[in-house]
């Protein structure tokens, strides 16, 4: 007989394999004997969803019966990667569900392989966004993602003789079992249009907005499920469609071509997600994005609000907003027009509501990153927008005129708008003014935000400043990326630590633990087993798994400086085969990571790395001392096999640039030691972990802030002053790594030479070879090294994206767990 | 034929027969009402209890048709459904129109003169 949830008293082997029966049957319309894996998949990921609707039906009861303050996470990025596992995990059914369907005679490991990963995102950013969504639900807080459902996710990437070539994701082809739309939830948006200024009914002034277009914004809802079924929260993305229907424009005016161009069109705007460092200012497309997800956002969350509450004035108490980064930022003056516009309230009490409930977390401290817009292009998409920016500014600069009496340019600093040639929008400076709460993401990136980025708006509201460090959820990325370790920690101190991680300092002890040692040391073998036989498959590259495993995982970018990783490569590699001065381990050095497809520096770094390993691996005289592998289309998925692999963790961004990073805190947590400059979160790394378990080095932040400031910096005296780097810098230059493509690699000199080393490159090359050293004769002493990796497993407690909600919700939001 | 006008009283009322009110219904409402407009009418209830999507060219021939009204006539919507109200509300078009429930409190609302 078939089991329906309801009947479930308790979820065993039996009912699961009940339940995948009944959505074989009915569901997909097959007998059992018939199912290909893609329907056992599905069946499997429809009976998960069932028993985490049922958990989804409690969360918004105790919504409903509560009526609690909830959050609303907006996020142009959710980099959800694969959800199958990672939902039997959390609810608590990995291992029934396994049992179960090995008894249909299929194997759930394979089942998961199947699953597309879900490529809503860059990198870092959007993997925050999705471990905080995973914490929200695990701690039982009431809080709901909200982004773009787009078509195509991040391009997959390939390499093509060592270049990256990129090709589009389409994870919607796939039949998604998680994601449930939402047609009659629907949302109209206009857009476009022009203002008219006039007077009501009653002579007031009246600002009407016409000639817009109106598209329509479709949600799709996946579950969220938290740790323990505890809470089950919804990310929901929005789909954009036209508005009017496709057919009857076709039929009725007879102009088919212009219909489908308007259906193209509108369509477009939920197509495909930006690629970082692409996005820059003058995309039409990218504004009209940012501005459609939030107008939807707030178009629910108000209505939510309304369905309980008739006096908005309340709003704040019952609903925190928080921006990740400035994508989102258009969501302030929007909130201001339904307040104003459609709810007759004053400015003054719109403002106030506006400020109270937004919260803004800068991501980055590369001037060139922070977003603007073209003023011109605001007037044609959001016209009315653009006239309560315009306010905003005003009444800002009327309060911060006090500031300009002994500082003349303060005002021009502080402007929501750039003056110039073209009159431009600071989407950080809208951010700051509007919200309540301006953090960022690591210490020291909270600390630059305050002196270098945007002093100016510290010295008004020092009390909206403060720092949320990030974090990463354990559930994905120790216990359902590494089973072993996760399963050796759980025997030897509880399962407590999956929710609480600092429980993991009680594993401290078990360093000094000869037993502990060796299975921790077996389990890593293991890891690195599975990472070469993935190496093996996707390049036919043998790697060695008992030589050291050096990673550096991530996008692609000159300040995360995969160049300096690469060049010591070649040094390394110099060294063996012109003077025969060896490592004391024989180094498999790994790559992985996307550039933007525009980015030219970021793709020819790819190529440097592509050619050098071709010819390392094809170098019989370091045959078995070195390797170098570039593994293509890095994400979420590929990560959860490369990260527990990892013996030695690269995180050598230039000292001031990367504002926290999340890789650092995976790679640790997965006892990799860590390789790192004193930037972003390493620095709280290293102060958790202790100085003598992680390889420190290179120029300070506030060196290279001094070298900048005074101009002092000379890279070919650097250069000049580093034998090794010399030789480096000569080989590359040379055909040795470019056969057949003579010249290809001359823009590295350029880089650091000519171009002046902006990322300090040959700074720092003298103190990361030396650092290299000391971790390679470290990685001789195997149990040494065991130690230390314990070590810094068990201290990784700060690091849990647990303890980063905490803190928002106590310090930003006002948010309390749901009883 | 998308429209419907009936005189009631001093006031007509208009109706929008198709659930669309655009580009093509707003051309015919402009033309008709113009002519009644000439022919001396100046108080109208629009009623737009059929339409579910009106697109800004439709809101737009509704408000140049306000416009050229003499200073004693009105045009008030009546039995606006939510998409509708919506777009309206989002776009302050409804702080210049006046709405009614229905027809028939919208005629109410011209008094007894229809004015």
């Amino acid at each position: 007989m078939d089991t329906t949830v309801a009947e479930f008293q308790r979820v065993d082997r039996e009912s699961l394999k009940s339940l995948i029966r009944r959505h074989v049957k009915f569901g997909l319309g097959k007998s059992l004997s018939r199912a290909t894996p893609e329907d056992i998949y599905l069946a499997v990921a429809l009976s998960a969803r069932e028993i985490a609707l049922e958990k989804q039906f409690a969360t918004q009861r105790k919504i409903e019966e509560q009526d609690p303050k909830v959050v609303f996470y907006l996020s142009m990025e959710f980099l959800i990667g694969r959800l199958l596992g990672n939902t039997l995990v959390n609810l608590g059914i990995d291992e029934p569900m396994a049992e179960a369907v090995r008894d249909l005679g299929f194997s759930l490991d394979d089942l998961k392989d199947l699953e597309i990963d879900a490529a809503l995102g860059n990198g870092g950013l959007g993997r925050l966004a999705a471990c905080f969504l995973d914490s929200l639900a695990t701690l039982g807080y009431p809080g709901f993602g909200y982004g773009l459902y787009y078509e195509f996710g991040l391009f997959r990437q390939e390499i093509d003789n060592g270049f990256q070539r990129e090709k589009p994701d389409r994870w919607q082809q796939v039949i998604m079992p998680w994601v449930l739309e939402r047609p009659e939830e629907s949302v109209m948006i206009p857009a476009y249009g022009r203002i008219v200024e006039g007077l009501d009914r009653h002579g007031r002034y009246n600002p009407m907005w016409l000639d817009w277009k109106v598209v329509i914004g479709t949600p799709h809802d996946i579950q969220v499920v938290g740790y323990g079924g505890k809470a089950v929260n919804l990310l929901r993305l929005y789909s954009a469609e036209p508005s009017t229907d496709f057919d009857m424009q076709i039929f009725n005016s007879g102009d088919y071509i212009k219909a489908v161009e308007q259906k193209i069109q509108t369509e477009t705007i939920s197509k495909v997600l930006y690629p970082a460092d692409a996005v820059r200012t003058g995309k039409e497309l990218r504004l009209m994005q940012e501005y459609f997800f939030v107008a939807c956002a707030l178009n629910d969350i108000v209505k939510k609000f309304q369905k309980k509450h008739s006096d908005l004035t309340l709003f704040p108490q019952k609903a925190a907003i928080q921006l990740n980064d400035t994508h989102p930022t258009l969501a302030i003056p929007e909130l201001m027009r339904i307040l104003i516009d459609e709810n007759d309230f004053t400015w003054e009490k719109a403002w106030q509501i506006t400020t109270e409930t937004f919260g803004y977390t800068n991501h980055t401290l590369l001037p060139e990153a922070l977003e603007r817009w073209p003023v011109p292009l605001f007037e044609e998409i959001v016209p009315r927008h653009l006239q309560i920016i315009y306010e905003i500014n005003r009444r800002f600069l009327d309060e911060a005129a006090v500031y300009s009496l002994s500082d003349p340019d303060f005002p021009r600093r502080v402007s929501i708008f750039e003056e110039g040639k073209t009159k431009e929008v600071r989407m950080a400076n809208l951010a700051i003014v509007g919200s309540h709460s301006v953090n960022g993401v690591a210490a020291l990136h909270s600390e630059l935000i305050k002196t270098s980025l945007v002093p100016d708006f510290h010295r008004l509201w020092p009390h909206k400043f403060n720092n949320k460090t990030n974090g990463v959820t354990p559930r994905r990325w120790l216990l359902k990326a590494n089973p072993s370790l996760a399963s050796l920690l759980t025997r030897t101190i509880g399962d407590g630590w999956i929710t609480d991680l600092d429980a993991l300092r009680q594993i401290e002890p078990k360093a000094e633990d000869a037993g502990f040692r060796s299975e921790f040391l077996k389990i890593k073998r293991e890891n690195k087993v599975r990472l070469a036989q993935v190496t093996k498959k996707l390049l036919r590259i043998n790697v060695d798994p008992d030589s050291m495993f050096d990673i550096q995982a991530k996008r692609i970018h000159e300040y995360k400086r995969q160049l300096l990783d690469i060049l010591h490569v070649i040094h390394h590699y110099l060294s063996i085969v012109e003077f025969g001065v060896d490592f004391p381990v024989p180094k498999t050095y790994f790559f992985a990571g996307k550039a933007a497809p525009s980015y030219w520096t970021a793709k020819n770094i790819i190529k440097l790395i592509n050619s050098v390993a071709d010819r390392v691996n094809n170098d019989r005289r370091v045959r078995d001392r070195l390797k170098v592998v570039f593994l293509p289309d890095y994400r979420v998925t590929l990560a959860e096999v490369i990260i527990p692999a990892c013996d030695l963790s690269e995180q050598i961004s230039t000292a001031g640039h990367e504002a926290s990073g999340t890789g650092n805190m995976k790679f640790a947590m997965n006892g990799a030691l860590t390789i790192g400059t004193l930037d972003g979160a390493n620095i709280e790394i290293a102060e958790a972990v202790g100085a003598g378990n992680i390889y420190i080095f290179g120029k300070t932040a506030q060196e290279i802030e001094e070298m900048n400031r005074q101009g002092s910096y000379r890279s070919w005296e650097a250069i000049n002053a580093c034998e090794p780097l010399r030789r480096v810098l000569d080989a590359v230059s040379s055909p040795l790594f470019s056969p057949g493509e003579p010249g290809i690699f001359d823009w590295v000199k350029k880089l650091l030479v000519d171009d002046g080393d902006r990322y300090f490159l040959a700074a720092d090359f003298p103190s990361y070879a030396d650092s290299q050293i000391r971790a390679a004769v470290d990685y001789q002493h195997r149990e040494e090294w065991a130690k230390k990796a314990i070590l810094n497993v068990a201290r990784m407690g700060p690091f849990s994206s647990d303890r980063t909600i905490k803190q928002y919700a106590e310090e930003i939001w006002g948010l309390k767990p749901l009883d | 034929m998308n429209l419907s006008f009936e005189g009631q009283g001093d006031v007509v009322v208009v109706r929008l027969l198709s659930s669309r009110f655009e580009a093509e219904a707003s051309d015919e409402f402009r033309r008709r009402m113009t002519e009644y407009i000439a022919s001396g009418a100046s108080h109208f209830v629009l009623d737009l209890s059929a339409v579910k999507f009106m697109d800004s060219g439709a809101l737009g021939a509704v408000l140049s048709v306000v416009k050229s009204l003499p200073s004693t006539g009105d045009l008030r919507l009546a039995a606006v459904n939510d998409p509708v109200r919506t777009v309206l509300r989002l776009t302050r078009i409804d702080k210049v129109l006046s709405i009614f429930d229905d027809v028939d409190d919208a005629l109410r609302s011209f008094g007894p003169s229809g004015g």
